[in-house]
């Protein structure tokens, strides 16, 4: 089976007011593996979710998701292959605010155009799976508390049973106890679909929940450009 | 296609910003579209001033001027024309019709015409509308008077008031009333939004008669006669194809100078001397309508910067930047429609309810129908230029979304 994630000789440089490189040698997530990835912030975590998710691209190397090298893909057909195969899952405020909790959770379905009657009752039944009451399908994402929004996110995440899912510090915004809970909806999830986790945290006191950590600098190597 | 929802909801989430866009715009569209049917209709009546008459006859001058001694009733003509050659011209064989006028007296400020009692059949305003009677009728006797729908109103006259002409133009006249010789209105005309509404009609053979010298409105009703002079003739012709050759007969006739008018081209030529005015109204309309766009592309502008995590989620789960792009110029087009429609509306409201208005106190008859080609033209630049105002901001969050990916950086 493919690996979740192989990176290989890539380098990828940022062109902004803060110019930065970042060169990853070698970097794999198995299928179906949990990896947590640590690090301060400004290592350079962002950068590297955005090439996993091709919203990035590198100037060198390959980044190879469920098999598929990004590298050689256009623009468009990686926005597509994100929408098929990657759950994504950020901080916070990971909601639509002005579309209904229900049409959150079915938007990466509506983008890959598989919005049909048996996608709906998935998105119901993971809802509620992820103690989404039905009273709350309906309401505006911006209606909903901070845990309850996070939820929604993981239901969108695993929606369309994506092979590889995503999440940046999923958990920084939620106390300990609905950290925890969280959390573990989110194995539990992964485990049903297989789909191979990678979290993104500051925190590593989770890593006890994970197959592997691994630490942002022992990957990475970030790198200001001084012009 | 779930971009034409989003960008409907996105909008719906900021009901009151989109509101206020749709508003501006659609005023700037209710404006041009009501200049632009002012100015038509404004055009339209000026040049129906008079209708029917297929030409204009008086002493040698050039068309303007007497266009507007004869039409307008401003200034005076520098010379009559002899009652031989009036009559000459009346048994011309093109001619179906005449009627005369004689200018020069006026009352209380308002002009004075002699004519003849075929002036209220032949003479038309508007689109070949006869003129009508209020109250009253046609002179019955000879200083019997019919008063214009204004001269009534402002001068509270009805069929049965005295009125006194005095000499000239001015608004008071001090030396020279014939004020032993009164008249009589007879009638008063409906209005007609033509300068016909500022005028008093008398018969022609009065007017001269009271300039006959006596006071005596006995001894003055057995000398009434036949006119010396008239100051311009409104001609009927019994077929359009002659027009050419009796103006060029009667421009060349040879026992005194004149001047013979086609009142088409003449308020044509007229007009244009006015017409920068229209200019500048549409040109403020526009820039009007422009202010709108720069308003439009201002408020989606200015949530940019609040939405660029809203385009992080919408990334996140497939969208390329091309799709962001189409959400914005979505939102920017469903403003710009709802600004048109209800521009549309507002316009179309206030031509049903003020056309009835402007006509009876103006005379300014609107056209109210399906928008011509112009209005087509200007609500299709209208829409292009909501198209263009959405592109700027459409194609900032293309560039942001690009460059933020997941992360809002």
């Amino acid at each position: 089976m493919n690996d979740a994630v192989a990176i290989s000789a890539l380098r990828y440089a940022y062109r902004g007011p803060s110019a930065f490189s970042l060169e990853v040698a070698d970097f794999a997530i198995a299928a179906g593996e949990r990896v947590l990835l640590v690090g301060p912030s400004g290592c350079g975590k962002s950068t590297l979710l955005n090439l996993i998710c091709g919203t990035a691209t590198p100037d060198r190397g390959r980044v190879e998701v469920l098999g598929e090298d990004l590298t050689a893909m256009s623009g468009s057909r990686r926005d597509a292959f994100r929408a098929r195969n990657l759950g994504v899952i950020f901080q916070q405020f990971n909601l639509l605010p002005y579309l209904s909790v229900i049409d959150n959770v079915l938007l990466p379905a509506r983008l890959a155009g598989e919005s049909g009657a048996a996608t709906v009752e998935r998105a119901q039944a993971l809802l509620a799976e992820l103690g989404l009451a039905e009273s709350l399908w309906r309401q505006k994402g911006a209606e909903l508390s901070a845990g309850q929004q996070q939820r929604v996110a993981a239901a969108r995440a695993f929606l369309l049973r994506p092979g590889l899912v995503v999440a940046d510090e999923p958990t920084s915004a939620l106390d300990a106890d609905r950290r925890d809970a969280f959390l573990a909806l989110m194995m539990a999830q992964a485990r049903e679909t297989g789909a191979a986790l990678l979290v993104v945290s500051h925190d590593a006191a989770l890593h006890d929940q994970f197959d592997r950590t691994v630490a942002v600098a022992d990957i990475a190597a970030k790198q200001k450009v001084t012009i | 296609m779930p971009w034409v929802r989003l960008a409907l909801s996105s909008l719906g989430n900021r009901r009151i910003i989109t509101a206020l866009t749709v508003v501006s715009i659609a005023l700037s569209v209710a404006l041009l579209l009501t200049v632009e049917n002012l100015r038509e209709g404004a055009r339209d009546t000026f040049l129906r001033t008079i209708s029917g008459t297929d030409m204009i006859v008086g002493a040698r001058s050039s068309d303007v001027p007497m266009l507007l001694y004869s039409v307008f009733h401003m200034g005076d003509a520098t010379q009559e024309i002899s009652h031989a050659t009036y009559r000459a011209i009346a048994e011309r064989r093109e001619v179906d019709w005449v009627v005369p006028i004689a200018l020069g007296d006026s009352h209380r400020g308002y002009r004075v015409v002699g004519t003849e009692v075929s002036y209220f059949e032949r003479i038309r305003t508007g689109r070949d509308v006869p003129l009508r009677f209020e109250q009253g009728g046609e002179f019955a006797d000879l200083f019997d008077a019919v008063v214009g729908a204004e001269v009534a109103e402002r001068l509270n006259y009805a069929p049965g008031s005295q009125l006194i002409v005095s000499h000239g133009a001015g608004a008071i006249d001090f030396s020279n009333s014939h004020d032993a010789l009164p008249f009589a209105v007879s009638g008063v005309l409906a209005r007609t939004g033509t300068p016909i509404d500022r005028s008093v009609l008398i018969p022609i053979e009065a007017m001269h008669a009271i300039h006959a010298g006596s006071d005596d409105a006995v001894q003055l009703r057995e000398e009434a006669r036949a006119p010396s002079t008239v100051t311009a003739v409104f001609i009927g012709l019994r077929t359009r194809l002659a027009t050419f050759t009796l103006q060029r007969a009667l421009n060349a006739y040879e026992a005194e100078p004149l001047t013979a008018v086609l009142p088409g081209l003449a308020f044509a030529q007229l007009w244009s001397i006015v017409s920068p005015i229209e200019k500048v109204l549409v040109g403020i309309s526009v820039l009007v309508a422009i202010t709108a766009f720069l308003g439009l592309a201002v408020a989606i502008l200015a949530t940019l910067e609040t939405r660029r995590r809203e385009m992080a989620i919408l990334r996140a789960v497939g969208a390329g930047p091309a799709h962001i792009l189409r959400l914005f110029l979505y939102e920017a087009i469903f403003v710009t429609a709802l600004g048109i429609a209800f521009g549309v509306a507002v316009a179309y409201t206030l031509f049903a309810i003020a056309s009835p208005i402007l006509e009876a106190r103006a005379g300014l008859a609107l056209v109210i129908g399906w928008p011509g080609t112009r209005e087509l033209v200007y609500l299709g630049l209208i829409a292009c230029g909501g198209l263009a105002a959405g592109l700027l901001p459409a194609w900032r969050a293309y560039r942001t979304s690009l460059a933020d990916g997941l992360t809002v950086r």
